[in-house]
């Protein structure tokens, strides 16, 4: 008989006991809801799931959610990477003010920060004057309740995450093998490209984990800098929760949302385990 | 004009001289070590050669051609790393086949070097490894065939069996100086570990403080060291403070404390210097009958070490190292012994004090 392993599970209860009361209980209890028949209905029925997969307005919403959760990632991918490797390279004081303005936009309450997007982005904002000062348009502009908009908003706040997955992967590197690599005559680009990219590729894929998860279930901003025309999932959920009072519905629609994005997740971590394996302990 | 030529370099870190006006002429083919211990400017020496870290002040000429402003990217040499430095997603040939990628050498040809350097550090097998799959001295060995195998025209090796356990390392001494010797490459090997200089190198040049302390083949700073650091700092050897008595014919007479000893020869590095140190080799030094000693003491400790023992002598000079060898009568000699030692002038060494 093997025995229990105690150690681990005494050490790692209570954080355990506090996931199992915080998250996993109301979890359990949407999924509950999700089930649930209408007003007066009794017993558990998939009426809801049934509704949401038959009806194109749902699959919009979706494909809106993830389309906009990829292009954040891979916008945060292409500025995060180098942004890290960047901050890796540079020196002592310096690195310590720019790691804390990479950081910054996470210190900001949420809603103060997408407010202040919401006034950059729209008609009146710098930007539309400065494009029009510039020549560059003719009419006021405005990102406001538009897919670039809400995409501008959420890159700025997910970037540090992918940045410190990247950078926590840039602390195992090795700096000699990128010295070793210019004495083989490599150009710079060639060992960015060739020897940095490949070995942050796990730190960068975990960290675009985080940022699609995030930015598939962000709320905050789409519901302000993309307003009621753009919706999301998110988005969605909450007015069927309030607006419609159709709770059911709205459980069905953020159980699916966890589902996907799970599956998401644990795809992402399989791939980087597998291909990864032989390179890094 | 030799094929490497390291003119009065210099380099300061702030305040700090790492390298303070070193001149050293490398010729090709050789195998030359620089020797010190850490902080005396040896791997600054060789960042500079690598084009990792520029000179303050100073030349240094490859071929007859000025170094400085040619990136390291384009001087073509060869550099194996203190922790090798392998790239860990990439197989053993691939990490040998990098050089010459970047070199665009057609497909064909890279298969075929890389075979060939492979073979010659006998990695033939190991190609589709990971780096992470190879023990210590196979990554050494790969870190070396990806240095040589873009046959640069010099090989530059930081302290490359520093991380290798002491018998592997004896090992990979006779590999590489094997694998340079074929290769035919002239190189510069940084190392800390005067065994590792004194196996491999054709000459050494000792650093201490930036500054070279000696140059010369292995033999003459083993057994004619020209200070006291470099004897002290290249196997064992008792070291004594000396103020010269009298000179006669090239031969002296020098005092250390108030006994008198002849030394047969006084090399040129030591003559006119203010201060001088004599220094006698533990194995040169043999038990004698009473009577016939030169300096006289009691044994405070005896260590056995399998090979040879090693006495620790209580003299009026100081604690004297005795090392006797196999089929010596002294090895039965025992703690707390009156023993009388006695050696040949030939083998005391004069050389310039630490003072000087």
């Amino acid at each position: 008989m093997r025995r229990l392993p105690w150690k681990p599970l005494a050490l790692t209860g209570p954080a355990l006991l506090v996931y199992a009361v915080v998250l996993a209980g109301p979890v359990l209890l949407m999924l509950l809801l999700s089930l649930q028949g209408g007003k007066g209905q009794d017993g558990f029925t998939l009426a809801h799931y049934a509704e949401i997969l038959v009806d194109g307005y749902f699959w919009e919403i979706y494909a809106r959610t993830f389309v906009m959760a990829l292009g954040v990632t891979l916008i945060c991918l292409l500025i995060g990477v180098p942004e890290a490797y960047v901050l890796y390279r540079m020196r002592a004081p310096w690195r310590g003010y720019f790691l804390l303005a990479v950081l910054a936009p996470l210190l900001v309450a949420v809603v103060v920060r997408t407010l202040g997007w919401a006034l950059v982005l729209g008609p009146t904002g710098p930007l539309s004057t400065t494009l029009m000062a510039l020549g560059i348009v003719q009419q006021p502009v405005s990102l406001l309740q538009t897919m670039s908009g809400v995409v501008i908003a959420l890159v700025h706040v997910l970037v540090p995450f992918l940045v410190i997955a990247v950078w926590s992967s840039l602390q195992r590197f090795d700096p000699d093998t990128l010295r070793a690599a210019a004495s083989l005559g490599g150009s710079d680009l060639s060992i960015f490209r060739r020897v940095v990219i490949p070995q942050v590729i796990p730190g960068a894929l975990a960290g675009a984990v985080v940022v699609f998860s995030l930015s598939a279930t962000a709320f905050a901003t789409p519901a302000i800098v993309g307003g009621r025309r753009l919706k999301v999932v998110a988005t969605s959920t909450y007015e069927e929760f309030l607006g419609n009072m159709n709770w059911q519905l709205g459980s069905a629609l953020a159980v699916l949302l966890l589902v996907v994005n799970m599956l998401v997740v644990i795809g992402a971590s399989r791939l980087v385990e597998k291909k990864f394996a032989h390179v890094f302990e | 004009m030799s094929f490497l030529e390291i003119k009065h370099v210099t380099k300061r870190f702030g305040n700090a001289v790492a390298v303070d006006d070193l001149s050293l002429d490398i010729e090709q083919g050789e195998f030359l070590a620089l020797l010190g211990p850490s902080g005396c400017g040896k791997t600054t020496t060789l960042q500079m050669i690598a084009g990792f870290v520029d000179a303050s002040a100073g030349e240094i000429r490859l071929a007859g051609q000025l170094l400085a402003g040619v990136p390291a990217q384009k001087r073509d040499i060869g550099i194996v790393f203190q922790s090798y430095a392998l790239f860990p997603h990439m197989t053993v040939r691939e990490n040998v086949a990098f050089g010459l990628l970047m070199r665009k050498v057609d497909k064909h040809e890279i298969g075929k070097r890389v075979d060939k350097v492979l073979a010659l550090v006998r990695l033939d097998t190991l190609g589709e490894r990971y780096p992470k799959q190879l023990s210590g001295g196979q990554r050494q060995r790969v870190a070396l065939a990806r240095a040589i195998v873009i046959d640069p025209p010099l090989l530059l090796l930081d302290e490359p069996l520093s991380n290798l356990d002491a018998k592997l390392r004896e090992e990979m001494q006779v590999e590489l100086r094997r694998i340079c010797r074929t290769a035919g490459v002239t190189t510069i090997l940084v190392t800390h570990d005067q065994a590792e200089a004194l196996a491999l190198s054709d000459r050494i040049a000792v650093l201490r403080n930036g500054r070279l302390e000696q140059l010369g083949t292995p033999s003459e700073i083993y057994r004619s060291p020209a200070t006291a650091f470099v004897g002290n700092f290249i196997g064992k050897m008792n070291l004594w403070d000396v103020a010269p008595a009298a000179s006669r014919d090239g031969q002296m007479v020098i005092r250390a404390g108030n006994i008198q000893l002849g030394a047969s020869h006084v090399p040129e590095h030591a003559r006119g210097s203010a201060s001088l140190a004599a220094g006698i080799r533990p194995q040169a030094i043999a038990f004698t009958a009473p009577g016939t000693e030169r300096l006289g003491g009691t044994v405070a400790t005896r260590v056995y070490q399998g090979d040879h023992v090693l006495y620790m002598v209580t003299t009026p000079l100081g604690n004297v190292m005795v090392q006797a060898g196999h089929g010596s009568d002294a090895l039965r000699v025992d703690e707390g012994q009156q023993v009388f030692l006695d050696w040949s002038d030939e083998d005391l060494c004069v050389m310039r004090g630490d003072a000087a």
